[in-house]
């Protein structure tokens, strides 16, 4: 089902849609709430209201504008944002939040492409996933991401080049057309 | 799998066998599409690199709430400044060729037909028909929203609080159909009202009001 469909039937008050929102948004939304709030009950507070702005606004979701990932986690951001601020000791001068804390623009925006690029990693079959992950954050061989597995060298390689090119493929920049993964 | 007997992918992840090596020498200075595909799969791993540790395994949300619109409190909103509600006059057969109606159906309460009035010279009418579970606008003549701007119905009390019943966009034809769930008590509302909203991930209420009524009104 395309994005515009879901949210469609998110507006007509489908609750199946919404469940099935859930459930293919709500690790990438959940993530970026708990590692912005770095608080886990108040992350998953924030995350219901997220869910319950998705079920009141899913109306103006417009999937020629982007993603509905991508939308997803701009309300997260503004509902995280909310947030912030309520924790900040008041008076405050609300440009102060976006000078010394977490909730700069930049810093929501990269959070944001990361989050993105963290949803397409949740895409992954997770034997690719895992050797990337061995690969990339702990930075081992190939070699050695066998002997840590158990899985023959040739299998590490294997799944190693699948689940890149996959991400490729889903960037939209594989098979020699450069440009998703800028 | 690409057409290439090396894959960009095993150049970027550093799997290249020593006997591959002079093909891939040889693609890098020949051919300017294998040179791009290692270019942008090197490009995708350097992002893999800089992310977060933590963002490599997914997440677990909290389980999923279906919503129960009756006693699933709404989303209360800070509005950008506090809403006074200011109705545009407009002639009385103006008015009524350009009214808004919301018709309440709840539980077992008589049907109420809510005219809302528009502001300032906003065209077109619409129909809200709300039932114990779903509120349904239907919306005739009204101006198409464009790709920047939508439609969102609001209730608020007296103290110029506002709650989202939900979002829409009309297209060319001015006409939409729009199920929204109702999932405030509406008794403890005094307004409701209908704002153009510019598609700018502010959830507040914009201040531009289109249709505008107040509750208990007959």
């Amino acid at each position: 089902m395309d994005e515009q469909h879901l949210a469609s039937r998110v507006a007509a008050g489908d609750v199946e849609a919404l469940a099935a929102i859930h459930t293919r948004y709500g690790p990438v939304v959940f993530g970026l709430l708990r590692r912005t709030l770095r608080d886990e009950m108040t992350a998953e507070d924030v995350f219901q209201q997220v869910m319950t702005e998705v079920w009141q606004r899913a109306g103006a979701f417009d999937a020629t504008r982007g993603s509905l990932t991508t939308w997803m986690l701009t309300l997260a951001r503004s509902r995280a944002i909310d947030e912030l601020r309520r924790r900040q000791p008041t008076p405050i001068d609300p440009a102060s939040i976006a000078e010394t804390s977490a909730t700069t623009d930049s810093d929501f925006e990269r959070s944001i492409a990361e989050w993105e690029l963290a949803d397409l990693l949740g895409r992954l079959p997770s034997d690719e996933r895992q050797v990337l992950a061995l690969r990339v954050v702990d930075d081992l061989s190939q070699s050695e991401i066998a002997k840590r597995t158990g899985l023959p060298v040739g299998t590490v390689k294997t799944r190693m080049t699948r689940g890149l090119g996959r991400l490729r493929e889903m960037l939209g920049g594989a098979d020699g057309a450069p440009g998703g993964s800028q | 799998m690409s057409r290439w007997p090396v894959e960009p992918e095993q150049v970027a992840l550093g799997l290249i066998e020593q006997a591959d090596t002079g093909t891939v020498e040889r693609l890098l200075a020949e051919d300017p599409a294998f040179r791009a595909a290692v270019e942008d799969a090197r490009a995708l791993m350097d992002r893999l690199r800089a992310l977060p540790p933590d963002i490599w395994e997914p997440a677990v949300p909290p389980p999923f709430v279906a919503p129960v619109p009756h006693t699933t409190p709404g989303r209360e909103r800070s509005p950008r400044r506090r809403l006074i509600w200011r109705v545009a006059p407009v002639g009385a057969a103006l008015a009524a060729a350009i009214a808004v109606v919301v018709m309440v159906t709840t539980g077992d309460d008589p049907t109420k037909d809510i005219r809302l009035d528009p502001v300032a010279s906003t065209p077109g009418r619409a129909e809200l028909v709300v039932t114990a579970a779903t509120a349904r606008l239907i919306a005739r003549g009204i101006p198409p929203t464009d790709a920047t701007h939508h439609y969102e119905a609001w209730v608020g009390d007296a103290q110029g609080r506002m709650v989202s019943m939900g979002t829409f966009r009309v297209d060319a034809s001015g006409n939409a159909q729009v199920a929204m769930p109702l999932t405030v008590d509406l008794a403890k509302f005094t307004d409701v009202d209908i704002s153009l909203e510019p598609d700018d991930g502010n959830p507040a209420h914009s201040t531009r009001s289109v249709f505008h009524a107040k509750l208990g009104r007959s």
